[in-house]
């Protein structure tokens, strides 16, 4: 399980938030796991590395429009995704 | 009693159900194709399986894979036939972004149907050293196999003689028509808003609307790629700007020099990774050059592949920026006359000379080439039987021996521009000639495997430019006539293995870097410069001591303004002005602005229509 708070924001709030990222994979590992995060089109760069399977943390203010969240087990195997969202700006 | 033979009742066709019955599984079929093509979209750029799903995008983009299985369906007559056949050409197209994406950095894009439309051998040669062609083949094979047997054994799904069936082919290929053809009415339902087109991001429109979606947008869209407005204001902002005093030109006199022009493929300095201290022993001409020379760096406007892009700004001074729609100038840009660095040189008796090594008709290049004022394009078609290949293609040793034997035929002062296809990747397992030399490249820190490998193959190939940039540059330069050397990296390359493992020295992504530039010559003044491409017709003119036309001048001037590291706004009103000009250039309609720039100083003005 891999969660976004907010899973969508309005464009109105700027191309980049704050998101509260929460995780658990528990019932698929018992060991560590990495978050890896990119924008669509893009290469994934490591965020929080070898973490305990379950957990939360806040980014930073640079999550946009596309932001997507792997999660992956010790050996690299996916566990969950998450993209972030966004409604238009009226 | 004799016996009766009964005859069999041959099965009944599906006409025999009820209609309800068929209509309810089609539209089940139609939302099954509907999620499943999604979910391929939402793989193939790397997101959440159903990130936008149920929003207009979802279903927009359905449409035309929808509209390929009903036609499918009317022309086979085949449920389950029509259904596998759609999913075989969605998952093709699908898997086809999933690697341009990869190489390319660029999804697929209604551009793309230009590259189909000029599938020449020589095209399907370069695109099968991208796939694996025996997965393609037996992909092939299965869709046969499966057509034939499906053919044979499924029941038919209309009946005979079917009015729906006829009504559904005529609907569906009016739909696929106007879809193709980018009608009015399908501007109205793929529009920007409720796609969420965002046009300075095309990865987030197509997070929005799906790859089939954006296509189908830009299909409306491109008829009216060419036609974007002009801002006299910003003209007229650019052309009043103080910047300071022009340069003095190279001076005019004595005999014309031969120009020699090399756009070399996938040229980029490694030594800008991370894990590369330098490449003084591996490329020492390009840094010879550089000593010597006018040169820097060059920001090309593609990266990974596209090399008309920065052909095109080269050659006509037009930046790309100017028309942001157009993605293939040579296929979309197809007027008759293309004013250009060509057409001036041949108009001072410069004889003009295009090389490559490739068919003529990749990229359109023989027609574009007309256009742009070329007296002769030599092709691969040209080359000697006999010339030499090291790679995929004809070897950088080829081309060099075609541009010296133009210059040792021409009577008059030449122009050559030669177009360089050895550094083409892709690199992994591209042919080397020299195992050993290849072999040889030393591997820099952390790079092992598949990156060294693909690494070490396009060492070995630049390196071959190189030492081939040196033998020309000799050969020039004791000839016994004057001359002028241009030199510079079409984009770099699609190494995205070796970015992945390391990164650039100032922290940028790849698109954002620039590739090597030079010009050395008889009468040629070092200097530093930093340049994009479609400032370099104004440093060739002046490095060869020809006529700076107005427009000329005007992109030399938006070099120095932009030198001066300006703030965002004057920089924004500097480009805006200059995209603008290149839209009145192409157009034909600088007479105005022209007038207006006579007296500007630093080179000697021709009052004509700048052509």
């Amino acid at each position: 399980m891999l969660q976004f708070s907010p899973a969508s924001f309005s464009d109105c709030k700027g191309p980049n938030i704050v998101v509260h990222v929460s995780w658990d994979a528990m019932r698929k590992t018992k060991g560590p796991v990495t978050i890896l995060v990119y924008k669509p089109g893009r290469p994934p760069v490591v965020w929080m590395p070898n973490v305990a399977p379950a957990g939360a943390h806040d980014t930073g203010e640079w999550m946009s429009d596309g932001s997507t969240m792997r999660l992956v087990d010790a050996k690299g195997r996916l566990l969950a995704m998450r993209t972030l969202e966004t409604t238009a700006c009226e | 009693m004799n016996s009766v033979e009964i005859p069999m009742p041959e099965k009944p066709p599906r006409a025999g159900r009820p209609v309800l019955v068929r209509l309810i599984t089609v539209v089940a079929v139609c939302l099954l194709l509907a999620a499943v093509s999604w979910i391929m979209d939402r793989t193939s750029i790397k997101v959440q399986a159903f990130a936008y799903a149920w929003h207009a995008g979802f279903f927009l983009n359905a449409i035309p894979v929808v509209l390929v299985f009903l036609l499918l369906l009317s022309l086979f007559n085949r449920l389950s036939l029509s259904l596998v056949v759609t999913f075989a050409l969605t998952a093709a197209l699908y898997i086809a972004n999933y690697m341009k994406l990869k190489y390319l950095d660029v999804p697929v894009s209604f551009s793309d149907v230009y590259v189909l439309e000029n599938l020449h051998a020589s095209t399907l040669d370069l695109l099968a050293n991208f796939t694996r062609v025996g997965w393609l083949i037996a992909a092939g094979v299965l869709i046969v196999v499966v057509v034939v047997v499906s053919i044979w054994l499924e029941r038919a799904f209309f009946g005979r003689r079917s009015l729906a069936r006829v009504v559904l082919a005529v609907v569906v290929l009016f739909c696929m028509i106007s879809l193709g053809t980018g009608a009015r009415w399908v501007g109205r339902v793929y529009d920007t808003d409720s796609l969420r087109v965002v046009p300075w991001a095309p990865m987030l429109t197509v997070l929005h609307a799906g790859v089939i979606g954006t296509v189908a947008f830009t299909s409306a869209e491109r008829t009216r790629v060419l036609d974007v407005p002009v801002d006299a204001a910003a003209v007229d902002k650019f052309i009043a700007m103080d910047v300071g005093p022009a340069p003095a030109a190279s001076a005019a006199g004595g005999d014309k020099p031969d120009i020699v022009m090399i756009q070399s493929e996938s040229f980029f300095d490694p030594a800008s990774l991370k894990i590369v201290d330098n490449s003084v022993s591996e490329l020492p001409n390009l840094h010879r050059a550089l000593a010597s020379g006018i040169g820097g760096t060059m920001k090309a406007p593609t990266f990974g592949g596209n090399t008309l892009r920065t052909e095109f700004e080269v050659l006509t001074g037009i930046p790309m920026n100017s028309y942001p729609g157009v993605e293939f100038p040579y296929l979309q840009i197809t007027q008759k006359t293309i004013p250009s660095l060509i057409r001036l040189a041949r108009r001072d008796g410069y004889a003009t000379v295009a090389i490559h090594g490739n068919s003529g008709t990749f990229w359109n290049r023989s027609k574009a080439f007309e256009a742009i004022g070329f007296g002769k394009f030599i092709t691969e078609s040209d080359f000697p039987a006999n010339a030499r290949r090291d790679g995929w293609f004809f070897s950088d040793d080829a081309m060099t021996d075609q541009i010296i034997g133009q210059l040792e035929q021409a009577k008059t002062p030449a122009l050559i521009f030669a177009i360089s296809i050895e550094g083409h990747g892709p690199y992994l397992h591209v042919p080397v000639d020299d195992k050993a030399r290849r072999d040889a490249v030393p591997a820099p820190p952390g790079l092992v495997g598949k990156p060294l490998q693909s690494y070490r193959n396009y060492m070995y190939h630049i390196e071959n430019a190189d030492r081939q940039l040196g033998r020309l540059w000799d050969f020039l330069a004791k000839r016994g006539r004057p001359y002028v050397l241009v030199f510079y990296g079409d984009h770099l390359p699609p190494l995205q293995r070796v970015y992945a493992v390391t990164g650039f020295d100032n922290d940028r992504t790849g698109p954002e870097q620039s590739v090597p530039w030079f010009i050395v010559g008889s009468d040629v003044r070092p200097r530093r410069q930093h340049i994009e491409a479609w400032m370099m017709g104004s440093e060739v003119l002046r490095s060869a001591g020809l006529v700076q036309t107005p427009y000329y001048l005007l992109t030399a001037k938006a070099e120095r303004a932009l030198d001066q590291n300006p703030a965002d706004a004057r920089r924004e009103d500097i480009l805006q002005g200059v995209y603008s000009l290149g839209r009145l250039r192409l157009r034909g309609e600088l007479g105005n602005e022209l007038k207006q720039v006579q007296g500007l100083q630093g080179g000697s003005v021709k009052a004509d229509m700048d052509q």
